[in-house]
């Protein structure tokens, strides 16, 4: 799939090459080919930042393992892999949180109890196809403490053919009882540098845009691809800086207006972005103030972010990272988004001080 | 596929569970003595033995090897116990059976003799997923099973438990094993496996298990898939994400050093080297622990468990640093934790966190405590009637509006005490050791209110002409005093209280002037800044100050 990168492994995987490693030796075959590998774990749990790459990686393992020609990689070519690709291998399962309607809602949707009883009428069964039968339960941070309760047993002592994979954002949100039951990979952000190969490589993006996709990302390449398969998602990102760097510039009235705006028609996947560009670029912000504007993100606005950085207060900045930071965790669950909103821009710092 | 060494590694006898001697002696005093009682809870931390005991536990009541030696592992009940096929040993896994109903069909069975040994053992686990319901069905049963059953209950959450369920058990709390203990062990099965491993590799997971034995056993498993010859430290660190403790030591020395750029720069290429935070985070918290302990009794007796080297290197930063710092930088990094959840910007927390730690390095703290109060930063928050309030001294009711955020009410006090004579030190004294009297004169004349405004006074000072009364950051009660005809009231109490006439200045504050303070207080200084909402009314609404 790319020479460069996965070169010693070939997994349809960029960047976290150790997590690869590892589960290669997991799965190798003991002996000759076709053995039983001799190390393989019964529970996987892949950690990490939203979008980094977790349910890609475990996808890859539970295919690897599957596959009926390669102990090491998955081939691409036989049955399984076909099957894999096409989404409907018999003995991989895919659990998602669901919504109340049933419906899959990795936002605010809760692994449920039936789902778990679901899992361990499944487990007992005999793969179909292959050797194993492959659980990968996303998301597992949004599990209702029933159906982790209700795993426990199932992920302590599985039957022999069972691998169960979890991706979760943390293990601290976790049951600690789930987390010590499994192999746990604390997934971090790719290498900027290797966001950007794969961008060029596997997206055709061309070097300096993936360069700077690359910084923005801060090592979720999913969110990379995210946002150079949207029409227009840097040309958005540039018209947020700038009604940002409008809103410095502007007075509370502006300001409550613009919160106004933003509460009227709610649009949360809208909402989120613009919090994680304000988020980066404060953050960078900081980084000036502190001298250290090369590791910023916004690579290309360094201008501007010196201008802001010396006119702004530094502890000022910092709170505002904090508030940011509060107000998100507050939009997340329900509040009042106007008065959230309007905190948040009312305590946005200032270049209008023309005090008298 | 191989099963996973915790569970090949159960242990199988009491003198294999790791470091629950208290709970294994007991249970192992009580079958010598036939006191076995017909139910037990143990609870504890994750991965310490619960469910092993439990099942030792089984088969020691059902094995048929000698009385001593039980459980021998040899005998049909014990091989049977250890594959999982004795059917006395009825293991209920209470998170998916947690149903009344599960409970009724428990009752309905548990009346039957057991079928190959002498005793029917019940081991419940995670119990505290009953429904209270099914626990409240269970009462009778657990109170008094028949002659041939036993329970075992087991949970990590024992406050879940109902209290009638714990009156009816004897309960085993299992206890965090130390890291000694988990090493020994993991150094046991390395030999065992046929594989090598270093001893601070060993250390190091048996550390980062944080005394669960089946986290470190599952780590070591991990560790062992690697399929290198030998497990390093190297490889530990780079499955927990660990950096190595030259990073942690770096860090601290920016920290010392007020390097922020530095700090921002390791912390930078920690991430592309795809070191997790978190672990970062709290390998920082132990180092500035250390530090702190060194700095606080000067010994590194209770860093034992360190390597020498970086005690060595621990003593030099705590030569470095403020105690205030550490402090903080602990307080900070800890407060970190719990946000290095992964957001948009993975590392900012731990960003935040430094710089924060480096702005205490600056003399802020200590400036507030000590010297000059009036220098002291002050708190941006003011209440808005400060400023309209007459002021008795003669200076004019409104200031400039020029914002002086720390100095204007420094200058203010610094004016008036340019203009007063030297501090009548005798009069001050006299008044503080009187001041009750002082209060009961003012009940008399001005009356219940004007002495309730007075008790918030914070300080007095005295010179030959005018006592400045400090409130501290009660506008309320110095508004009421500074109103004129009060004011006349209260000076004429304190002419006659100090045989000379006076005039009364209200001040707010901690100090009046400067003088010696009579209540104790340290709460930070509320200073006068310039009216937020004549601020914002000129900023913002465009308003013009009229006159």
């Amino acid at each position: 799939m790319n020479a460069t990168l996965a070169s010693e492994t070939n997994w349809p995987v960029y960047g976290h090459d150790w997590v690869v490693q590892l589960l290669q030796r997991a799965i190798a075959p003991t002996g000759e080919t076709g053995s039983a590998p001799a190390r393989l774990g019964h529970a996987y749990l892949f950690t990490g930042p939203q979008q980094v790459g977790k349910t890609t990686l475990a996808r890859a393992f539970a295919q690897a393992l599957l596959c009926e020609n390669s102990d090491r990689a998955p081939c691409g070519e036989c049955r399984s892999c076909r099957l894999m690709a096409h989404g409907n291998h018999p003995d991989f399962r895919l659990i998602q949180p669901l919504n109340s309607d049933g419906e899959p809602d990795r936002e605010n949707g809760l692994l449920r109890v039936e789902q778990a009883a679901g899992i361990i009428r499944d487990v007992s069964t005999s793969p179909m196809e292959g050797r194993y039968k492959v659980f990968l339960i996303q998301d597992f941070q949004r599990a209702h403490p029933h159906f982790a309760n209700k795993l426990l047993k199932t992920l302590e002592e599985p039957p022999a053919q069972v691998v169960l994979a979890l991706t979760a954002s943390d293990r601290n949100s976790l049951l600690p009882t789930i987390v010590s039951r499994c192999q746990v990979f604390d997934l971090r952000p790719v290498d900027a540098a290797v966001v950007a190969l794969a961008l060029r490589q596997q997206w055709d993006v061309d070097a300096e845009q993936a360069e700077l996709l690359a910084r923005l990302a801060s090592g979720r390449l999913g969110w990379a691809v995210e946002q150079q398969t949207l029409p227009d998602g840097l040309d958005q990102r540039t018209a947020e800086l700038e009604t940002l760097w409008r809103l410095v510039g502007a007075n509370r009235i502006e300001r409550m207006a613009f919160a106004a705006s933003l509460a009227s028609n709610r649009d949360n996947r809208r909402l989120f972005g613009m919090l994680a560009l304000w988020t980066t670029w404060w953050r960078d912000v900081m980084l000036a103030q502190a001298g250290a504007l090369d590791a910023c993100s916004n690579v290309d606005c360094k201008s501007e972010l010196q201008r802001q950085a010396d006119a702004l207060s530094d502890a000022e900045v910092r709170r505002y990272l904090e508030t940011l930071n509060r107000i998100e965790g507050y939009l997340h669950h329900t509040v009042n988004t106007r008065l959230a909103l309007d905190v948040l821009l009312l305590q946005m710092p200032s270049l209008t001080t023309h005090r008298v | 596929m191989s099963q996973a060494l915790y569970r090949k590694w159960r242990s199988q006898t009491f003198e294999e569970v790791i470091g629950q001697e208290h709970v294994t002696q007991t249970l192992r005093n009580a079958l010598r003595d036939g006191r076995i009682a017909h139910a037990y809870l143990f609870s504890g931390p994750r991965g310490t033995g619960k469910t092993s005991t439990a099942r030792i536990l089984a088969k020691a009541l059902n094995c048929t090897g000698p009385e001593d030696e039980r459980p021998c592992n040899r005998c049909p009940t014990c091989v049977a116990i250890n594959e999982g096929r004795m059917l006395d040993l009825i293991e209920i896994d209470a998170a998916s059976n947690n149903s009344v109903d599960d409970i009724r069909d428990l009752r309905e069975k548990v009346g039957f003799r057991p079928s190959e040994g002498r005793y029917k053992i019940y081991i419940i686990d995670e119990v505290h997923m009953l429904s209270s319901s099914a626990f409240n069905a269970l009462l009778k049963t657990l109170e008094e099973p028949p002659p041939h059953t036993r329970f075992v209950l087991a949970t990590t959450e024992p406050h879940k438990i109902p209290a009638t369920v714990l009156s009816r058990c004897q309960r085993f709390d299992f206890r965090r094993i130390p890291v000694p203990e988990i090493t020994a062990h993991l150094r046991h099965i390395v030999e065992v496996e046929g594989f090598q491993a270093d001893d601070e590799a060993l250390t190091a997971m048996a550390r980062s298990a944080q005394g669960c034995m089946r986290d470190a056993v599952s780590l070591l498993d991990q560790m062992l898939s690697f399929g290198a010859e030998r497990v390093t430290l190297e490889q530990v660190h780079q499955v927990l994400g660990a950096v190595s403790s030259e990073s942690v030591v770096a860090l601290v020395d920016a920290l010392a050093a007020k390097d922020v750029t530095a700090g921002l720069t390791l912390i930078q290429q920690l991430v592309t080297q795809g070191a997790s935070l978190h672990e970062f985070d709290q390998q920082v918290v132990e180092h500035l622990r250390g530090v702190m302990v060194l700095k606080m009794t000067g010994s590194p007796d209770l860093l034992q468990d360190l390597p020498t080297e970086l005690v060595a290197r621990m003593e030099e930063q705590a030569n470095q640093l403020p105690l205030a710092v550490t402090l903080h930088a602990v307080k900070r990094f800890s407060e970190a934790a719990p946000a290095l959840k992964g957001g948009y910007q993975p590392q900012l927390p731990l960003e935040l966190a430094f710089i924060e730690a480096i702005e205490t390095t600056e003399p802020k703290v200590v400036e507030s405590v000590v010297v000059d109060v009036h220098a002291a930063p002050a708190a941006q928050t003011t209440p808005v009637a400060a400023q309209a309030a007459p002021q008795p001294t003669g200076q004019p009711a409104t200031r400039p509006a020029t914002p002086q955020p720390a100095g204007d009410p420094a200058s203010t006090a610094q004016e008036t005490a340019e203009e007063t004579p030297p501090l009548d030190e005798d009069a001050i004294r006299k008044l503080q050791s009187q001041w009750k009297e002082f209060l009961a004169m003012i009940k008399q004349t001005c009356g219940f209110r004007v002495q309730a405004a007075l008790n918030s006074v914070r300080d007095i000072a005295i010179s030959e002409r005018s006592v400045a009364l400090a409130f501290g950051n009660n506008t309320f009660a110095r508004d009421m005093i500074a109103q004129s005809d009060t004011l006349h009231q209260v000076g004429d109490v304190m002419a006659r209280f100090l045989d000379r006439p006076v005039q009364i200045d209200c001040q707010m504050g901690e100090k009046a002037k400067v003088s010696n303070p009579i209540g104790v207080s340290n709460t930070p200084v509320l200073d006068e800044g310039p009216d937020p909402l004549i601020e914002y009314a000129l900023s913002d609404l465009g308003a013009e100050v009229a006159s």
